[in-house]
Formats: structure tokens, C-alpha cells, sequence
């Protein structure tokens, strides 16, 4: 039965008055004097009060201790018993104080609990972040020192782009000159090749005209044997008329000899031998002359008959010559078509490898700008990547902190006495 | 005027006066004489008669210069006798000469005499040293 505390101070001056009045008809009917009845009145009022007085302050006094106990273990974190009070045949107020603090008790062991598991896995997991923190520290350095190489090699492969941007534009200014050269060349090829048929022709045509030519020495080389045949004969008679001109000029001498010998009459003898003898001399000298000048005439026939010859074998290798000419004509009249089609050919492929360099050249400008870029943006990706790395390097030592809260929380939680039952598991 | 039949034996021009001179002979057959000396080149038929031919080049010590062509076949007066040269020239006749004898021993014997004209000069071949050289030679070998 439930009697609040008011109530039971009230029930206890109702039994103390109750007493008096008691004792004020009992007290009367006692065989004792009387001036000690009002005494005895009052000493047992006093009695009766007092002993309700214990009762009551026993009682209470007692559930006051259980639940200071019960605050005093609640204050030292001692969550492991729950306060209970002597059950009384009547309660009060205490034992609702005593319910709420049980309840308080739960609540608080339900807390710490909560907290002590939630510190553990914050402790875990602050550990694991550690870990992952200090995991992604070293792969962040990693990173870096992977995208400082990538940054290197950007730098590398622009200026390496560059390079080839130059050489490339370069190879394209080149490939411009091929381009211009093989046109010139087409048109040389064709050039050679009309200049290769005209050639033919004048080949055939000089072939008509050596063997007309050949022909014509034949004739003259004839025509020159018969001249010294007939030199040869004059040089026969010459001799004959040299003989005769030695004879008269030795009768012209033996005559002058003679005249000289009939002295006086001889004289006109003389005369005539002397006519005689220059005639003679001049005969001689004319023959001599002549003779000469038929030597001269036969060295020169022999010499314009060697000559003929060297010029008929000259003209038989010139027309050999000529022959191997015009078929040299025709091959290179061949060869050169073919000169030409290829030229044409190159002409054309060095017309689309001049576009395909301008395309290149244009391409490698991209792909140069485009290193550039990625330059800058790998030295970018290096400055995020050390940023990266020092908010790891903070998110390592902030968990680190938080680990090292977890496990001071857990030590702050560990002060809270749960008793075998509220362990947190881990 | 003297007429002179001039000829060269080698390099060196010698001429005869024409008188001395019977006739000049051409391309003849010389027969060589058996035993004979050298200067003595042969024989030559000569209208009948056999004329010894004298090799003057040899006489004079000349044992290289070949005889020409032509023989100068001296008069019954002088030989007879054919002297063989290298040529024969054509005859000279000489308006005015200055003779010049040689001097002393040291000359050529068959020198006769140094002929001047103008601006040139003749030898005039000695034909007494000739002679009495060819009767010495041929009283010698007996020819």
C-alpha cells in the first residue's frame, strides 16, 4: 500500500495525539498519585513519539541511505547493481526516487555501453582509417613521385614533341622540296623522253647519212687507188724522163768536154752543150721536182688511202656505233616512259605525302599543345597530389588523434562498473 | 778563160782542168783486178779499151766515202786511166784566177794549186803525184 511521506507524519501526530488522549483515560485509573499523572502523560506522549519518531526516521532514513549509496556508486560510475529497498508495507516517495534512479542506471548502463561499443568501433575504425590513412599516405607519395616522373616525362615529351615538331616541319619543308623536285622531274622525264625520240630519229637519219657517207669513201677511196695507180705510172715515166735528162746532161758535159778539147772550133759546140746541159739540169730538176711532188702526192694518196680505210673502219664502228645507239635510243626511250610514269607516280605520292605532312605537322602542333597541356596539368596533378598528400598526412594524424580519443574514451568508459553482463564485445 | 771539171771526194771539192778530162762515163760495169791494190777499184771497158778505175777517196786516205756513179776517164795524155769520186760536178769556167801554190811539204801532195775567183776557192788536183803514186803503187804489186 502506497503512503506518501506527508501521510505518514501526519498517521504519526495522530497516533502521538491519540496516546495522549489515551494516556489521559488510562493514566486517571492507575493507583498512582496524582501529580505524577500528568508526568506519566507526557513521558509516555514523549515515549510514544519518540518510538514513532524512530520508526518513521528508521525507515526512511534507510531508503535514504540506498539511494545516497546507490548515488554515491552511480556517481563513482558503478553502473553494475541497481538499487533496491527494503520493501516496507508501505511505500512512498523513495521508492519511486529509487525506481528512477534504477532507471537512470540502465539508462546510463544502455549509454556507456552504446559509448563503450561505439569507442571501440571508433577506435577500430580510427585505427583502420590509420591504416588506410597511412596506406594511402605512402600510395598518395607514390602517386606523387609517379606523377613527378609523369610530370618529367610530360616535360620530356614536349620538348621531345617539340623536337619532332621542328624536325617534322623541317621534314615537311623537305618533303616540299621532294614534292618540287619530282615535279621537275615529271617534267624532265617527259622532256627526255621527247628528246629521247627525236634522238632515234636523228640516229636513223645519221645512220642514212653515214651509210651514204660510207658509200661515198668507198667511192673516193676507189677513185684514190685509181689517182695513185696512175700517179705510180707518171712516177714510172717520170723516171724515164729523170734517165734521159742524166744521159743528156752526161752528153751535154762529154760535149762540153769535147768542145773544150777542139779549143777554138769547138766553141760554138760549146755553146750548144752548155744549152744542152741546162736544159738537161733543168729537165733533171723539173723531174726531180716532179718526182718529189709524186712522192709527196703517193705519201699523201697512201695517207688519204690509210685514212679512207681508218674512216671506212671509223664509219663501220660509227655506224656499229650508231646502231647500238638507236637501239640505245630505244631503251631509253623505253626507260624513260617508264622514268616518266614513275615520276608521275612519285609526283603523285609526294603530292599526298606533302598533304599527309601538312596534316602531320598540324597534328604534331596539337599533339604539342596538347603535351604542353598535359605538362601543366601532370605539374597541377603534382601540386594536388602533395596537397593530397598532407590532407592524408592530416587525415593520418587526425585519426591518430581520434584513435587515441577512442581509447581515451574507452578509458573514461572503462571507469563505468557494468558488471559481467554489459561487456561490450571486441 | 779556164774551164774546170769539178767533183768532191767526200766533203772535200777538188776539180781538173778540162783538157786533162777525155770523158765522163756513167753506170758502168768496174771488173776488179785480182791482186790489185785497193785504190784500184777495177777495170772498165772504154770504147774498146780496158781502163784501170782509180779509187781517188781510197788514195787520199778516205777508206768511207763511196764512189758516185760517174767516172771521169782521163786523156791517153794522163792514163789512160778512170778516176772513180763521189760526184762529179757540173764544168766551171773562170774569167780571172789567182793561182796560190802550196806551201812546202806539210800540203797535200796532190794539190796542185789553190785557184782564187771572187769570193771562192778551188783545189786543183795534182794528177803528176797521181801518176808517179800509181806507178809507185803498181811497180810495187807488179800490176
Amino acid at each position: 500500500m502506497r503512503v506518501e511521506i506527508s501521510h505518514k507524519f501526519v498517521v504519526g501526530i495522530i497516533i502521538v495525539v491519540a496516546s495522549v488522549v489515551l494516556l489521559n483515560i488510562l493514566v486517571p485509573q492507575m493507583d498512582i498519585p496524582e501529580w505524577t499523572h500528568q508526568w506519566i502523560i507526557i513521558i509516555g506522549a514523549l515515549l510514544v513519539g519518540l518510538i514513532f519518531g524512530w520508526l518513521f526516521s528508521k525507515a526512511f532514513s534507510a531508503n535514504i541511505k540506498i539511494l545516497r549509496e546507490g548515488a554515491e556508486r552511480l556517481s563513482e560510475g558503478d553502473l553494475s547493481r541497481k538499487v533496491r529497498l527494503r520493501k516496507g508495507l508501505f511505500s512512498d516517495e523513495t521508492e519511486d526516487l529509487s525506481v528512477s534512479l534504477n532507471l537512470v542506471v540502465d539508462s546510463l548502463r544502455n549509454l556507456v555501453g552504446q559509448i563503450r561499443t561505439s569507442s571501440v568501433n571508433v577506435n577500430e575504425s580510427s585505427l583502420a582509417l590509420s591504416t588506410t590513412a597511412e596506406e594511402m599516405t605512402a600510395a598518395a607519395h607514390e602517386v606523387a613521385g609517379s606523377i613527378e616522373q609523369i610530370s618529367r616525362g610530360a616535360e620530356t615529351q614536349a620538348e621531345m614533341v617539340e623536337r619532332a615538331s621542328k624536325v617534322i616541319r623541317e621534314m615537311a619543308e623537305q618533303i616540299e622540296l621532294v614534292t618540287s623536285v619530282a615535279g621537275k622531274l615529271s617534267i624532265s622525264s617527259e622532256e627526255t623522253t621527247i628528246s629521247a625520240r627525236q634522238g632515234e630519229g636523228l640516229t636513223a637519219k645519221a645512220l642514212e647519212n653515214l651509210k651514204d657517207v660510207l658509200s661515198q669513201i668507198e667511192n673516193n677511196a676507189e677513185l684514190i687507188v685509181a689517182f695513185s695507180e696512175q700517179v705510180q705510172k707518171i712516177g714510172s715515166i717520170i723516171d724515164v724522163i729523170t734517165n734521159i735528162a742524166q744521159k743528156t746532161n752526161l752528153l751535154a758535159l762529154n760535149a762540153t768536154i769535147e768542145a773544150a778539147r777542139a779549143g777554138e772550133y769547138g766553141h760554138g759546140f760549146a755553146v750548144v752543150a752548155e744549152e744542152v746541159s741546162k736544159l738537161a739540169d733543168s729537165t733533171s730538176a723539173s723531174a726531180g721536182e716532179i718526182t718529189r711532188l709524186i712522192e709527196t702526192t703517193r705519201e699523201q694518196s697512201q695517207k688519204v688511202q690509210q685514212s679512207m680505210a681508218d674512216s671506212v673502219k671509223a664509219i663501220d664502228a660509227g655506224r656499229e656505233a650508231v646502231d647500238i645507239t638507236g637501239s640505245a635510243f630505244k631503251t631509253i626511250i623505253d626507260k624513260a616512259e617508264t622514268a616518266q610514269v614513275k615520276s608521275v607516280h612519285i609526283r603523285d605520292l609526294t603530292e599526298k605525302q606533302r598533304s599527309g605532312a601538312q596534316a602531320l605537322v598540324v597534328a604534331i602542333e596539337e599533339i604539342a599543345r596538347v603535351a604542353e597541356d598535359n605538362a601543366a596539368s601532370t605539374e597541377e596533378v603534382s601540386a594536388s597530389t602533395e596537397e593530397q598528400t598532407a590532407s592524408m598526412e592530416e587525415m593520418t594524424f587526425a585519426s591518430q588523434r581520434l584513435s587515441k580519443l577512442a581509447d581515451e574514451l574507452l578509458v573514461s568508459v572503462s571507469q563505468f562498473n557494468m558488471g559481467a553482463v554489459q561487456e561490450p564485445k571486441g | 778563160m779556164r774551164q774546170l771539171l769539178p767533183f768532191c771526194i767526200g766533203a772535200e771539192k777538188y776539180a781538173l782542168e778540162l783538157f786533162d778530162v777525155q770523158e765522163i762515163v756513167e753506170n758502168v760495169v768496174i771488173y776488179p783486178f785480182p791482186g790489185a791494190p785497193e785504190v784500184v777499184a777495177g777495170a772498165i771497158g772504154f770504147h774498146g779499151r780496158i781502163v784501170p778505175v782509180v779509187n781517188l777517196a781510197r788514195l787520199l786516205g778516205d777508206r768511207e766515202s763511196p764512189l758516185g756513179q760517174r767516172l771521169i776517164v782521163l786523156t791517153n795524155e794522163q792514163g789512160p786511166v778512170a778516176l772513180g769520186v763521189s760526184m762529179v760536178l757540173p764544168v766551171q769556167k773562170l774569167e780571172a784566177t789567182r793561182e796560190q801554190l802550196p806551201d812546202g811539204d806539210a800540203e797535200n801532195p796532190f794539190v796542185s794549186c789553190y785557184l782564187y775567183w771572187e769570193n771562192d776557192m778551188i783545189t786543183l788536183f795534182n794528177l803528176q803525184t797521181l801518176r808517179s803514186q800509181l806507178e809507185l803503187l803498181c811497180g810495187s804489186t807488179g800490176v
